[in-house]
């Protein structure tokens, strides 16, 4: 089995290089396969409360039922997390990818915010309301060149946001020549779970388990307090509470009679009596994650650079989504009771055309930070590339970072 | 097959949008249309048109012979359709007002399961070879295309064998009968979407760029110009073989009332064992030695009235069992050429020559705008007493019924009353529904069967019944414990395409 090295990326994004890269991989429960896990919660669009997210799938040419462990979006921000916790721990070489930073001023701190994070990348509402060196972002010939950028030449995004071409992007509100970038890499973590038959021997939906929640205090499972109290308790525990939470506690509060005392439930004291309606975890006979690296999305891109160039510019690309992926898949934590091994080594194959295929030894992360570089290099020379680091500094617009509130708030 | 498009979805899911964003079920072949120009327009073979791309000459001969030429047929896998309500909400990165003041981010609800999974591959199929210009140009495209639907579907597309499972029906009529109804590019289509994006592609101004405090998401127009409909249907399976080959028809005439049509069946089928004389095989006479398995039908004996086809009048038909040997069937071709008077207690009666008809071409087509159900002729017996355990119709006998005519299309476990069940479970399983069965009460009900266990309580009943697939619209068959002796005879009875339909569902 070979190594994939920087080679094999060239040819990858060279005219009739490989359609893709997979990377399989089978999990199971660190606790043993007699373990459950917990799924990611989804909201229910029929109900109030949480659910798994299940769905038909086929395992070999059985037909199964399937739960999303890990969807697709959450893969691609556990990669772009990855890439952003090590530009933030300094590395070396990550640190020198080309980023944009958006900062914000709130009580006297600044908070900064990277295209590697924010949900739409470079073109996120938070650049575009921002400004650059006092002039509206989306006025400035930097950010126009970003915006402007298309498949005949991607050059500005390639110095500005690469993980924007590898994780896509969609400059939605542009009034033309929007910016519509596919990610490259896609991939999910699905475990397939057994279900029943009808008599026609279709699938049944499974039901999810539930499992039973209580909270003892101690000191009384119902503390009651006068309104005088707990007005009192909920002022000095506002820092920890949302200001939702602790505007309802006040109005709870004010209507308290002379002489009279409520729970105080909504502080966190008194006990909460067993009840049975908290998702319980899931038992999966196979978890499976999946990743795919598109070449032919990046051979959908060019750099001004000629035919040798703009392969070292994919290759680059190529090398730095599967440095994320690399990251992202040596954290195997994704959750509370979600906690998961790798059940054999992935299975890495490099389509070749034609029904030919490459298996490749997985890539460590040391491996994918020595193929990165190599690529960095190569691109450097052939393709004039320029990578060195934060690329566009953008101030935050006040009037949004003033009416920013917490995320559980305005979740519906 | 000459040529094919395959596309293998690397995640085992198609996930699409079409219209409104209501799911599609496949990628329509002006979706693989689409996928390719894209390729073609922006990937390593697009050359340069000003400071974009456009598809080179090859690339383009290619698209337009697509248009020219839709796929003859395509290969449509297993599927899985999902969709729960499971929602994920998420940042869509647009600042909107929406009300609130100050500003803040947009959270966005999309279902967190969609699409269809699949097990094998799409394929888009063609009978004749393509040029080889434009084979080979479609043979490097295809691996220059990333996704077909959206980017959480990636594909490896190639030119590779593929099997239609539906085929282009070009004359079809896409209000009447069904099958897929897909969108299908056709002649300028790659020109109208070129120059649309061209169009998207111009920056705005400055100005026009500026952050508004209220942004929505402006997807570009939809590109209607050369699209058409094509109806891709799955091929007619062939009809499963007719329990009886084919009919012997005597014109007979009078007729023969229908109380009287066992009795009269008897005597013919007595003249008939008797013209053949010694030897007379099995399947007419219906002694089998003893071990012998008997078929499921032998010859059956059955009447029709003045609208009998093929002679225009009254007749005596002869259906001969598929399962009879040659030799069988020669001695009783034989000895029916001499059958000319049966004597029965009500008299003799005469009949003419025969002619032989095959019995699926006996009855005439459904009438425009029906479909073809079946009623019984005069009356149906159970073949069975109710199994135990459990209801039991008479619907569920006259299923039983059918199924032990094609009693050779069923494979099902058990013995007795569980196998008397399962059978009937089958045939509903094939199409088989009963829209009534109506008992026939008073009189002797002797009348409508010859021989009987003296413990057996005999029902005859009316029904009328739809066959499912199990055979054409114009093939004789009789049903139930009479069939070989002029009972459970199964004529048509059309009924209007909206009543049917409601009938079957």
């Amino acid at each position: 089995m070979r190594s994939l090295d920087l080679a094999t990326l060239l040819a990858a994004g060279s005219p009739g290089g490989s359609s893709c890269l997979t990377s399989t991989t089978a999990l199971e429960p660190a606790g043993g396969r007699h373990s459950s896990v917990a799924p990611a919660k989804f909201a229910d669009r029929a109900k109030k409360g949480g659910v798994y997210a299940y769905e038909q799938r086929y395992l070999g040419d059985e037909s199964r039922y399937a739960v999303v462990i890990d969807s697709k979006q959450s893969q691609l921000n556990r990669a772009e997390v990855a890439l952003a916790q090590a530009v933030e721990d300094g590395h070396p070489l990550l640190s020198r990818v080309p980023h944009v930073r958006v900062s914000y001023e709130r009580d006297g701190a600044a908070e900064h915010y990277y295209d590697l994070t924010l949900p739409h990348r470079v073109y996120d509402g938070h650049i575009r309301a921002g400004s650059i060196d006092g002039q509206p972002a989306t006025q400035t010939p930097a950010y126009r060149a970003v915006r402007d950028a298309s498949p005949a030449n991607a050059r500005a995004l390639l110095e500005t946001s690469p993980v924007t071409l590898i994780f896509g992007g969609w400059d939605s509100s542009r009034r033309s020549r929007q910016g519509r970038w596919r990610s490259a890499l896609v991939g999910e973590i699905v475990g397939f779970v057994s279900a029943s038959r009808d008599h026609s021997g279709a699938l049944q939906k499974p039901e999810a388990g539930l499992r039973g929640g209580a909270r003892v205090d101690p000191v009384g499972m119902q503390i009651n307090l006068n309104k005088k109290v707990m007005t009192e308790v909920a002022n000095q525990q506002q820092a920890e509470l949302s200001p939702t939470t602790h505007g309802e506690i006040l109005k709870a509060a004010n209507g308290i009679k002379a002489g009279e005392a409520k729970s105080a439930s909504a502080l966190g004291l008194g006990g909460i009596p067993p009840s049975l309606d908290q998702l319980a975890g899931v038992a999966c006979d196979a978890i499976l994650r999946t990743h795919v690296l598109s070449f032919a999305t990046l051979r959908q891109m060019r750099f001004g650079a000629g035919v040798e160039g703009d392969a070292a510019c994919r290759a680059l690309l190529a090398a730095l989504a599967l440095n994320a992926l690399a990251r992202a898949d040596a954290e195997l934590f994704l959750r509370a009771n979600c906690d998961l091994v790798e059940a054999e080594a992935p299975k890495v194959r490099l389509d070749q055309r034609g029904g030919a295929f490459a298996d490749l030894e997985p890539l460590s992360i040391d491996a994918a930070d020595l193929l990165l570089s190599e690529a960095l290099a190569h691109a450097e020379k052939v393709a004039d590339v320029t990578w060195s680091g934060l690329a566009m500094r953008v101030t935050g617009n006040p009037d949004i970072v003033s009416g920013a509130v917490e995320a559980d708030e305005a979740a519906p | 097959m000459s040529f094919a498009i395959v596309a293998e979805p690397l995640l085992g899911t198609y996930r699409g949008h079409v219209g409104s964003g209501q799911l599609d079920p496949l990628p329509a072949p002006a979706r693989l249309h689409a996928a390719l120009l894209c390729a073609a327009a922006q990937g390593v073979r697009a050359v340069a048109d000003g400071d974009g791309l456009q598809p080179c000459d090859a690339d383009r001969e290619a698209l337009r012979w697509l248009e020219a030429n839709p796929p003859d047929g395509i290969t449509v896998p297993e599927t899985l359709r999902n969709g729960d309500d499971a929602t994920a909400y998420r940042k869509e990165g647009l600042i909107v007002k929406e009300g609130r003041n100050p500003l803040a981010d947009k959270l966005i609800g999309k279902p967190a399961v969609s699409g269809v999974a699949l097990t094998g591959r799409f394929a888009w199929t063609w009978e004749q070879e393509p040029p080889p210009p434009v084979a080979t140009a479609l043979s490097e495209l295809c691996p220059e295309v990333p996704y077909l639907g959206t980017s959480e579907s990636p594909v490896r597309l190639a030119v590779a064998e593929a099997e239609p499972t539906h085929r282009l029906d070009p004359d079809a009529d896409l209000f009447v009968g069904e099958g897929l109804d897909l969108s299908v590019a056709s002649s300028g289509r790659a020109a109208a979407l070129e120059a649309a994006h061209r169009e998207q592609s111009v920056a705005p101004p400055v100005k026009a760029d500026a952050h508004r405090s209220s942004e929505k998401t402006t997807p570009p127009p939809v590109v209607t110009t050369g699209l058409q409909l094509g109806r891709y249907t799955r091929p007619e399976p062939p009809p499963p073989p007719t329990p009886w080959t084919s009919v012997l028809l005597f014109p007979m005439e009078r007729p023969v009332p229908p109380e009287l049509r066992v009795r009269y069946a008897v005597a013919v089928h007595r003249a008939l064992v008797s013209l053949v004389g010694d030897g007379a095989p099995a399947v007419l006479t219906g002694a089998y030695g003893e071990g012998a398995t008997p078929p499921s039908n032998r010859c059956a004996i059955q009447f029709l009235g003045p609208e009998a086809p093929h002679v225009g009048g009254n007749a005596l038909a002869l259906l001969l069992p598929r399962e009879a040997s040659d030799i069988d069937l020669t001695l009783i071709r034989m000895a029916v050429q001499r059958l000319r008077q049966v004597k029965v207690g009500a008299g003799p009666f005469k009949v003419a020559p025969p002619v032989e008809i095959p019995a699926d071409q006996f009855w005439p087509e459904p009438a425009e705008g029906t479909q073809r159900w079946w009623q019984t002729e005069p009356v149906a017996v159970p073949d069975s007493r109710p199994p135990r355990g459990g209801k039991w119709s008479l619907a569920d006998a006259a299923a039983l019924s059918v199924a032990l005519v094609w009693r050779d299309e069923f494979t099902v476990s058990g013995r007795g009353d569980a196998r008397y069940r399962a059978l009937a479970a089958a045939a509903a399983g094939r199409g088989v529904r009963v829209e009534s069965a109506v008992r026939v009460m008073g009189g002797d009900l002797g009348r409508y069967v010859h021989k009987v266990n003296p413990d057996t309580v005999i029902q005859p009943y009316r029904g009328v019944l739809h066959l499912g697939d199990l055979t054409g619209a114009r093939t004789i068959a009789a049903i139930g414990q009479s069939r070989h002796l002029g009972g459970g005879l199964l004529v048509p009875r059309d009924l209007p395409v909206e009543i049917a339909r409601r009938l079957t569902q």
